[in-house]
């Protein structure tokens, strides 16, 4: 079986060749048969691509070491546990998988369509197809996880997963940020057939919305599941370093993010057609590009894959040629593009989703320049000049600032046009506690612009969702609702609005967590083993260091106990692990969790005396960035739940 | 034994001689060079007096030249008129035990030349308990049906004594072999011969010193035949150590090696090393070793293979392809009134829930809705889209005249049968 897996990559190459030039036949020449033969051609090829993906873990599984990528990913000692998400430890596989669900998502998304949008579908097929030849043809070729190993270079044992990879959240966190990246592809597709096929109403949108906001909800995920990887594996104290692997998957979810908004606008309206084309090929194109960054060495990160520079240039070339099919298409299409409806008010949302798109491209901007800007200064002036978190927090900032009061301004304007009257009836009692709100934090100390301007913008934002919860509420309420029964109807009838708003909800929770950054404190100190070191209200006690030994790696850990207060808080155990089989350190830090702050302390060093050299960051309120993000989830589950109401419109 | 017992002077200099390639075949020794040099002891600088220092020579000819001389009070000595080019060996004797001074090589076009050298000398003692293995080598090759055992023991003495042991005294430290191994070897080079008081007893070398301050690496070869078949032994650790390192040439094998930590293989030219690691590990730590080499792997034969890719192609392009010979239905098209319409009744609802929850005045929600309610007749009013451009089964677009199951004919834009009910 595992023989077979690379030629079920070059079949599956084919098959995605031939359904792409079948539905295009089929398309140009009125041949519906030619376009269910493109159909099969993509359920085959999501076929042939599983049957690779299964041979591929098979080897995994089975210690397969002759050939290159199993020896490169795994070892006989790893568990099974290990051995299955190290498809995605290196470049080969992790290629295989991105092909694989672009593959499962056409399959999915063309079956979904067996039974409308028929004109839409040829050029659906072929837009997909296209995507898969393209990694099906670099699995194949030049990054093939099927390789074998020339005989005078068979290990009877592989080096084993990077083990800093060896981590729950690594198990799942690429597979999540790939179903970000790659489910937007069939925005694009869609988006990308409606300017072939001339089908430019409201239909590709609509028919892949859900499809854009689960894209969009994993891509949220995976980043924020990259950062807590961070926080808790990497041992520098934070979670968000503006390296420019983060920023490849924050600049498509940034776009993303006005696009979702974007598209509301021209469902609402008819307006903002060209618009949202623009954005739905730009986001793609950043999902690409992103793949691009991570895969050329153009610009240095510490987690991107080793690949040599042409490898990326052929990503570039892609992204190019795709960028370059699909806005060669619209400008082709831009006559027929033109909105017959005008914006009748700045007052408006429409006007409100307008400067919060310009916000979010704003600050993708800041996110692309600065990324790579190693780049440009190099072409410009022969020196290659790196710019880190300083800059980008000096400049998305006041974008930042922006966003977050458009977040609360946004629903709480009505659509077309709104008067000041009813602005101030919806306003008065958001700015108002907003204010008491930013006088008391002022009160209680907070001076600093950054944080006393989100967290009073955090409290804006989220009078404002209970007054548009509590509104709704009354209203059903008025007529003769009890308030259970009123909020799940609220919920159930406008599902849109209301799961946005929790949403919306989660942003404020994420940028109190953001907030309490500014607040961080980094200290470093030589303890002997019995001292006490007195940091912010803890006190840190160095009881004992004791060497660890496991089969993977050996090292030191301490004990460390924390007070607050002369209270025990616990006991913190950081490590310093050196992995023998990759030979490379790696940095266990410990923390001490709360919902105020983090405790979060590194063993920088031990010497042979027993002293250590720990570093401890204290970081307010971090917590509730993770928890921000489970409101993120749920406020998207709530967008995408099938309500009842639905599936009964469906039936009849 | 006494395979380790290679004259140490013999081997270092061919060593050398091979080494630097000096080329003294040409025959005419010039008698020119000169080597002059100190003899110091760290703790009593008088103690590097009157030692009795010695020269051993060799040309490519095999020539040999020996000399010897005494230090002087400040511990001093030189050797004058010595013949060049050659290679020399230079130690000093106190008390006892030899310490050695280096080699000096002099090149062709050295003659006349003068070089340096210093000989340090310590005290001797029978204490060794502070001497530790610092870390032990095992590379475990397979050949011809017999494991070979490379060992490179690295021993340490801290102290500034030179501890040499009685031939008759307990061991200062020993060396675990595997069993069932044939004789020592060393290999020929340089400082490779075992120390003088190492003796061979049944699985252990013992060893008795001389060690110098410092560490010395021990280097030795031996045999294990194994007849084919897995090798399950254990490694003997009859004293501490500090490192182990243990190779086991890759030749297709799967090996466990107990407590020892597998670490990232080695390679060595084109050949894989599987790499285990121990650390401080103490006297008679078990340690079990099995090497099992992997069965041969059975993948299906190239024929079979491409038969059965052969069949898998075929069924799917037959698969992929039968749509090609005709009976499927055809399609309906996209139709985007629905989505306006849809839009403007979205809309109508949102100007409803906008004006409940008190976002705009009544006077602006009539003219809205009357705006909206406008919109929508007009869209109403429209005519539906063509479905010209639908591809359809078998080339054939969806004329007026297609007709459903039950024998109903079809309108365009129709989306229900009308006589049976049935979705199209």
């Amino acid at each position: 079986m595992i023989e077979l897996g690379y030629y079920a990559q070059v079949l599956a190459l084919v098959f995605a060749l031939l359904a792409a030039g079948a539905s295009i036949a089929g398309a140009l020449r009125q041949r519906g048969d030619w376009v269910q033969s493109g159909e099969r051609g993509v359920y085959a090829v999501f076929a042939l691509l599983s049957l690779a993906i299964l041979a591929l873990e098979a080897a995994l599984l089975t210690d397969r070491f002759d050939l290159a990528f199993v020896a490169q990913v795994s070892s006989r000692e790893q568990p099974w546990a290990f051995k299955i998400p190290a498809l995605w430890g290196a470049q080969a596989g992790s290629l295989l998988l991105w092909c694989w669900m672009l593959s499962l998502f056409s399959a999915i998304a063309i079956w979904q369509c067996r039974d409308r949008n028929r004109a839409l579908v040829p050029w659906v097929i072929a837009a997909l197809m296209a995507n898969v030849a393209f990694f099906a043809a670099l699995i194949c070729t030049v990054s093939n996880p099927f390789e074998a190993l020339a005989p005078a270079h068979v290990v009877s044992n592989g080096r084993g997963l990077n083990p800093l990879l060896q981590h729950p959240v690594m198990l799942i966190h690429p597979p999540i940020l790939y179903t970000g990246l790659v489910g937007f592809a069939v925005p694009f597709a869609f988006a990308l057939a409606a300017l072939i096929s001339g089908e430019l109403g409201v239909t590709w949108f609509r028919t892949t919305r859900r499809w854009t906001i689960t894209a969009w909800l994993f891509l949220g995920i995976g980043i924020m599941l990259g950062g807590r990887w961070a926080y808790e594996v990497l041992g520098w104290g934070g979670y968000w370093a503006w390296d420019p692997v983060e920023n490849a998957s924050l600049m498509p979810w940034l776009v993303g993010t006005a696009y979702l908004h974007s598209t509301m606008i021209q469902e609402k309206r008819g307006m903002l057609k060209i618009w949202n084309l623009v954005l739905v090929g730009l986001t793609y194109s950043l999902c690409i590009f992103g793949t691009f960054l991570t895969r050329s060495g153009l610009v240095q990160s510490v987690h991107s894959f080793t690949a040599d520079a042409w490898f990326g240039y052929l990503f570039l070339g892609y992204v190019l040629v795709v960028s370059g099919v699909f806005f060669g298409c619209l400008l082709w299409r831009v006559p027929r593009l033109r909105s017959q409806q005008k914006l009748d008010s700045m007052l408006s949302r429409e006007a409100s989703f307008l400067l919060n798109n310009w916000a979010f491209l704003g600050l993708c901007s800041i996110v692309f320049f600065g990324t790579l800007y190693p780049v440009f200064s190099e072409a410009l002036t022969g020196e290659r000049i790196q710019i880190g978190p300083p800059f980008f927090q000096r400049y998305a900032g006041p974008l930042a600032i922006l966003l977050l009061f458009m977040t609360g301004v946004g629903p709480l304007i009505a659509w077309r046009r709104a008067t000041w009257v009813n602005l101030r009836k919806s306003f008065v009692w958001p700015a108002g506690i907003a204010l008491a709100g930013a006088g008391a934090l002022a009160l209680a100390g907070l001076r600093d612009f950054y944080p006393l301007a989100f967290l009073t913008l955090c409290i804006f934002v989220t009078s404002t969702i209970s007054e548009e919860y509590g509104r709704g509420i009354r209203a059903r309420m008025r007529r003769g609702e009890s308030a259970p029964r009123a909020f799940l109807e609220l919920v159930r009838r406008n599902q849109r609005r209301y799961g946005g708003y929790v949403v919306h909800l989660s942003v404020v929770v994420m940028f109190v967590g953001f907030a309490g950054s500014a607040f961080d404190i980094e200290e470093t100190r030589l303890l002997a083993p019995g001292d006490r070191w007195e940091l912010d209200g803890y006190t840190l006690e160095y009881r004992q260091a004791r060497p660890v030994s496991h089969p993977h790696y050996a090292g030191a850990q301490l004990r460390i106990a924390l007070y607050r207060e002369d209270e025990p808080v616990g006991i913190l155990l950081p490590e310093k692990r050196m992995y023998f089989q990759q030979e490379q350190p790696a940095t266990i830090p410990a923390i001490a969790s709360s919902l105020r702050e983090d405790v979060y302390v590194i063993l920088v060093g031990l010497e042979p005396d027993r002293s250590a050299a720990l570093k401890v960051y204290i970081n307010p309120l971090v917590n509730w960035i993770w928890i921000g993000g489970f409101v993120f989830v749920i406020g998207n589950a709530l967008l995408l739940w099938p309500m009842p109401e639905r599936r009964v419109v469906r039936q009849a | 034994m006494r395979g380790a017992r290679v004259t140490r002077w013999a081997a270092a200099v061919a060593l050398v001689l091979l080494s630097v390639g000096v080329d003294l075949a040409s025959g005419g020794i010039a008698r020119a060079a000169v080597i002059d040099g100190r003899v110091v002891h760290p703790e009593r600088p008088e103690a590097g007096a009157d030692i009795d220092v010695r020269l051993l020579g060799v040309n490519r000819a095999g020539e040999t030249h020996t000399d010897r001389t005494r230090s002087g009070p400040d511990g001093r000595f030189r050797f004058d008129d010595l013949p060049a080019p050659a290679a020399y060996l230079i130690a000093a004797d106190y008390l006892g035990l030899s310490f050695s001074g280096g080699s000096i090589v002099f090149e062709e076009g050295s003659e006349g030349a003068t070089r340096s050298s210093v000989i340090h000398v310590y005290e001797r003692s029978d204490d060794a308990a502070e001497l530790a293995i610092q870390s032990l080598e095992w590379v475990l090759e397979r050949e011809a049906g017999i494991y070979r055992v490379r060992m490179l023991a690295r021993i340490e003495n801290p102290t500034l004594r030179a501890v040499a042991l009685e031939p008759d005294a307990s061991p200062a430290l020993r060396l675990g072999l595997l069993p069932g191994h044939t004789s020592l070897e060393t290999p020929f080079a340089f400082g490779n011969a075992l120390p003088s008081g190492t003796k061979l007893v049944g699985d252990a070398l013992e060893l008795r010193g001389p060690f110098f301050p410092g560490t010395r690496d021990l280097h030795f070869v031996y045999d294990v035949p194994r007849a084919v078949g897995p090798l399950e032994v254990e490694l003997p650790v009859p004293d501490r150590v500090g490192l182990l390192d243990l190779r086991v040439r890759d030749f297709g094998v799967v090996v466990e090696a107990g407590l020892l930590h597998p670490a990232r293989p080695g390679r060595d030219g084109d050949q894989v090393y599987l790499r285990y690691l121990g650390f401080d590990l103490a006297a008679g730590t078990p340690i079990p070793l099995s090497i099992e080499p992997l069965p041969p792997r059975s993948a299906p034969p190239r024929p079979v293979q491409a038969v059965l890719v052969a069949l898998l192609a075929g069924g799917i392009m037959f698969w992929v392809l039968r749509p090609l010979r005709g009976g499927q239905p055809a399609l309906l098209e996209t139709r985007e009134e629905d989505g306006e319409r849809a839009a403007l009744f979205s809309a109508l609802a949102d100007l409803e829930h906008d004006f409940e929850t008190g976002k705009l005045s009544t006077a602006d929600r009539d003219r809205l809705r009357a705006e909206l309610r406008s919109e929508a007749l007009r869209s109403l009013a429209r005519p539906p889209a063509s479905p010209a451009r639908t591809p359809s089964a078998g080339g054939r677009a969806l004329a007026p005249s297609a007709a459903c199951d039950c024998g109903h004919v079809l309108q365009p834009g129709d989306r229900f049968c009308a006589h049976c009910g049935k979705p199209l």
